[in-house]
């Protein structure tokens, strides 16, 4: 099973089996090391390094570290130490996961199988809101079977994800959504349901969608169900439809007695240390295992609960149901697991990472400005800025021309940056569309350092990225080859957007990388530091020169506030 | 802690004492050849299946010991190929593309093409195989067999020369179907389970790591580390711009020099002379004195199933404005059916 998950918990196992408990450190620092995680494209201590922030819950390698210990925790492969959450420590399931994990394919399956089936609430393992009582993937897969062999994911939120056992009816479930199924028509009726019913929930629509997700992507990967579109709500559906091994699981599984913790605290002393071993080594008896040692003793579990379960085989994991300590305890006195001793956690030490996007360049503006011959989009633009200088400050007709661009497209955007840069008293031309041998956006002219300009509009992409910068570059490689306007190889080639980039680290890593391995030079410049220019061009008769622009390089910026 | 034993359902096989295979003849039966007899090849349960997954990869050079890559141990980049109940590999038809990886890793040449090059594998037992009960993986037995049958000599090709356009069109015509192929990794594993075949080192990003955008990169057996771009889609312009990119990054971030770095791009099929691709190759080598190799993934299929070591640094592959043809000896008139992969559609 070719899985991040089962290498993920291979690898944290191999690295931390030896630690009396581990933490999210001890977590990031393994799966940075074995480079099954990695921050800001990289794997090892620079991951960690990069990725340490004040604000831990910012840091992206420890809340990564978290994400896969939550998982775990909810398949039985890791549980806390002690009372609070963390640190942690490995199940003797998740010892067998890790295991397995590194043999060929099928060893793993049918016991991460298991632990899918064993996700049970309510359960002393996990902290959560939701009351419903539920073996969930016991649910979706029954409740497909009863809804014609197929379900669609929301009805699976409607249905099974919102059933409770101890309250409602199954059969009443089922027929819910089968009325929704012959008297919805349309997908929007449907849609104006499922708002409904996300509102009652106090939760965003998306946000109930995205908790299917891992159900799915659980119980596919089980090999439990898969897709396949079908008619409904007036639409070509992708549903989800039980396999020949989820149809066989779960007529197998229906038979077994399903035991939960309720029923368990009831249980006197000796039948629930009964129950944990049935439990366990029943998941461990349908994964293959070899338990035959422990024959004689199940034997006599199962006539000591006899009663409880009927007969029937059982339906239980203990460490997604139980705190660990009761079964550990089991194991210790089978001989299978060491009785706990004490040993000190070793902290880890990380660097603070430096951060990179405070380095942005000042555009400087010269106070000449010299009168251009402008078109008359130019003229259009600066008797706007006048109009809205009569009564608003500078930084107000920033703020309102920065707005009106909001939704501008590539046919009005592109041409008006151009003539921005020629009120500042530069030579600016917009490529005509469909001209290949021009493949920047627009230049400004120049006898010896013309500068090409890759622009992207707000409809294209809000936030300028690195795609921008890639093209950037393009530019400037094409115009020092073909040499269609003199430029020099220093001289900067901008990537102008709406609005700065959102990681502007990632941007500035790239525009350094760039310079380093090429020895050329990108410039971003965002559209608020252009209007702020364009301002103070009409406003204050300022100006920019060529030579100006062309040192730039990296993230740069103009404000007027330091203009006046 | 102590771990529990699985029971094992399925023998193990091995070569009887004193039978040692002299040479394997490839073909479209491929044949044992043990002490003057001749037996078809047959699946030996190895206990590490090379047809399902791959060798360890070598270590990263030093200054790359912070680059993270896919750690996937599957030879087949759809994940077609599993081992059975009965411990033979079994192949899903629905997700076998044909590439043939798995026919080509088989030590024993047990897999084999039928006509439609659907891939199969051959089960029968002969008077040299004896079955036996399988012990752990620990076992000595188990280690030599499968370390005897690495080095067991190989003669012929995969894939017969006059068959090279119907084996490449089938590849080429399982990867247009597939829907779910679309998805980068698995272009990017097929390309580099490939490339390994000529002693190449390629290391995949990881899926999902969006601050390491390059496709994979590679290293020569001459430790020459650079970028490598797989684009089975149409944006050939995008893919040139990814490679400065890849190639800026591995010199800014693991000091792998940009003057020495020696880039690939591999396609489906070629951009169309008129696309800008071609153009910019020549202007990179221009302005930045770099070269950008071109391959199609039908010319390393073809290669590697005549079991022809590709230098993918040849001037052979070295395609511009001035020469669009990938030109080898071994494909001269081969593949000439076969649209776009030695050189752009006409």
């Amino acid at each position: 099973m070719d899985n991040t998950q089962f290498l993920v918990m291979s690898a944290l196992y191999d690295n931390l089996k030896s630690y009396e408990s581990f933490n999210l450190a001890d977590m990031s620092s393994t799966l940075t090391n074995s480079r099954l995680m990695t921050a800001y494209g990289f794997a090892g201590k620079r991951a960690l390094e990069k990725s340490n922030t004040n604000d831990t819950s910012r840091n992206s390698t420890l809340m990564n570290a978290k994400m896969y210990a939550e998982i775990f925790r909810m398949l039985g492969w890791i549980q806390s130490y002690g009372v609070s959450s963390y640190p942690l420590v490995f199940t003797y399931i998740g010892a067998h996961i890790a295991e397995l994990a590194k043999q060929e394919s099928l060893a793993v399956e049918k016991l991460y199988q298991e632990c899918v089936l064993g996700i049970v609430n309510p359960n002393k393992i996990i902290n959560v809101k939701y009351t419903e009582s539920s073996r969930i993937f016991m649910y979706i897969l029954k409740s497909i079977k009863d809804l014609d062999g197929l379900m669609y994911k929301h009805e699976m939120c409607m249905g099974p994800m919102s059933f409770d056992d101890q309250n409602d009816t199954w059969e009443d479930m089922v027929h819910n959504i089968k009325e929704y199924r012959e008297n919805i028509q349309t997908y929007q009726e449907f849609k104006e349901e499922f708002e409904l019913f996300s509102k009652n929930l106090n939760m965003q629509p998306t946000s109930v969608d995205n908790c299917t997700r891992m159900p799915i992507a659980m119980i596919k990967q089980c090999g439990f169900v898969e897709d396949k579109y079908h008619d409904l709500y007036g639409r070509k559906l992708k549903c989800l439809s039980l396999t020949k091994l989820g149809e066989s699981t779960l007529e197998k599984y229906s038979t077994y007695y399903d035991l939960r913790l309720r029923e368990f605290n009831k249980l006197p002393e000796d039948q629930k240390n009964a129950m944990i071993r049935l439990g366990l080594f029943g998941m461990f008896k349908r994964s293959g295992f070899e338990v035959d040692e422990f024959r004689q003793l199940l034997v006599k579990d199962f006539a000591l609960v006899e009663k409880v379960t009927d007969g029937c085989e059982v339906l239980f994991s203990p460490y997604q149901t139980i705190n660990r300590q009761q079964i550990d305890s089991i194991l210790s006195d089978l001989g299978l697991k060491q009785k706990e001793g004490h040993g000190a956690l070793q902290p880890r030490i990380i660097k603070r990472k430096v951060d990179e996007s405070k380095d942005m360049q000042e555009i400087e503006l010269s106070d000449h400005l010299t009168a251009m011959n402008l078109s008359q989009r130019a003229q259009e633009i600066i008797k706007e800025v006048q109009k809205l200088s009569a009564s608003n400050s500078k930084d107000e007709i920033t703020s309102i021309l920065f707005k009106k661009y909001q939704h501008a497209t590539q046919t009005n955007f592109y041409p008006d940056v151009t003539e921005m840069f020629n009120i500042l008293g530069l030579n600016c031309h917009c490529s005509r569309p469909g001209d290949h041998g021009a493949r920047w956006d627009a230049i400004i002219i120049d006898e010896k350092q013309s500068i090409p300009i890759e622009i992207k509009s707000p409809t294209e992409e809000q936030n300028m990225s690195v795609k921008a910068v890639r093209q950037a570059l393009e530019n400037k490689i094409i115009l020092l080859s073909r040499e269609p306007y003199t430029t020099s190889r220093s001289a900067a080639s901008l990537a102008l957007g709406y609005m700065k980039p959102n990681d502007r680290a990632e941007v500035a890593t790239l525009i350094k990388a760039f310079s380093k391995a090429f020895n050329l030079n990108v410039a971003v410049v965002d559209f608020k530091s252009l209007l702020n220019m364009v301002v103070s061009a009409v406003c204050d008769n300022k100006s920019v020169s060529i030579s100006q622009l062309a040192k730039l390089g990296g993230l740069t910026n103009a404000d007027i506030k330091k203009k006046e | 802690m102590r771990i529990l034993k699985r029971k094992n359902d399925a023998s193990t096989r091995l070569l009887i004492p004193g039978a040692q295979i002299d040479h394997i003849s490839l073909g479209a039966q491929n044949l044992w050849h043990i002490s003057g007899v001749t037996v078809p090849a047959s699946c030996m349960k190895c206990i590490y299946p090379l047809c399902i997954r791959k060798k360890e990869s070598s270590n990263l050079p030093e200054n790359l010991s912070d680059f993270s890559y896919d750690q996937s141990y599957f030879v087949c980049p759809s994940q077609a190929i599993n081992l059975g109940k009965d411990g033979f590999p079994t192949i899903d038809q629905e997700r076998c593309i044909s590439c043939g990886l798995c026919v080509f890793n088989c030590p024993y040449a047990s897999l084999n093409f039928d006509e439609n090059y659907k891939i199969s594998v051959n089960k029968k037992i002969n008077n040299f195989i004896c079955e036996e009960n399988r012990t752990p993986a620990t076992s000595e037995k188990q280690i030599l067999q499968s370390s005897t049958a690495t080095s067991v000599n190989k003669i012929g090709s995969h894939v017969n020369e006059k068959e090279l356009d119907n084996y490449v069109r089938a590849v080429y015509s399982n990867i247009k179907a597939y829907d779910w192929f679309n998805c980068p990794e698995y272009a990017n594993r097929l390309v580099a389970r490939l490339l390994e075949f000529s002693g190449y080192d390629v290391f995949c990003s990881r899926i999902g790591d969006v601050y390491n955008r390059m496709d994979a990169i590679i290293i020569s057996d001459k430790g020459n580390i650079s970028p490598m771009e797989i684009e089975f889609g149409m944006d050939a312009l995008e893919t040139i711009r990814a490679l400065l990119d890849d190639i800026a990054i591995l010199d800014f971030n693991f000091n792998c020099k940009a003057k020495s770095s020696k880039p690939i791009v591999v396609f489906l099929e070629m951009p169309n002379v008129r696309q800008g691709y071609w153009q910019d190759i020549n202007d990179i080598h221009k302005v930045l004195g770099i070269k950008i190799y071109t391959l199609t993934l039908g010319v390393i299929l073809s290669l590697t199933a005549l079991r022809i070591k590709i230098n993918v640094n040849a001037d052979a592959s070295y395609l511009s404005t001035d020469e669009y043809r990938i030109r080898h000896y071994a494909l001269e008139s081969i593949l000439e059916s076969v649209d776009g992969v030695l050189e752009p559609r006409k």
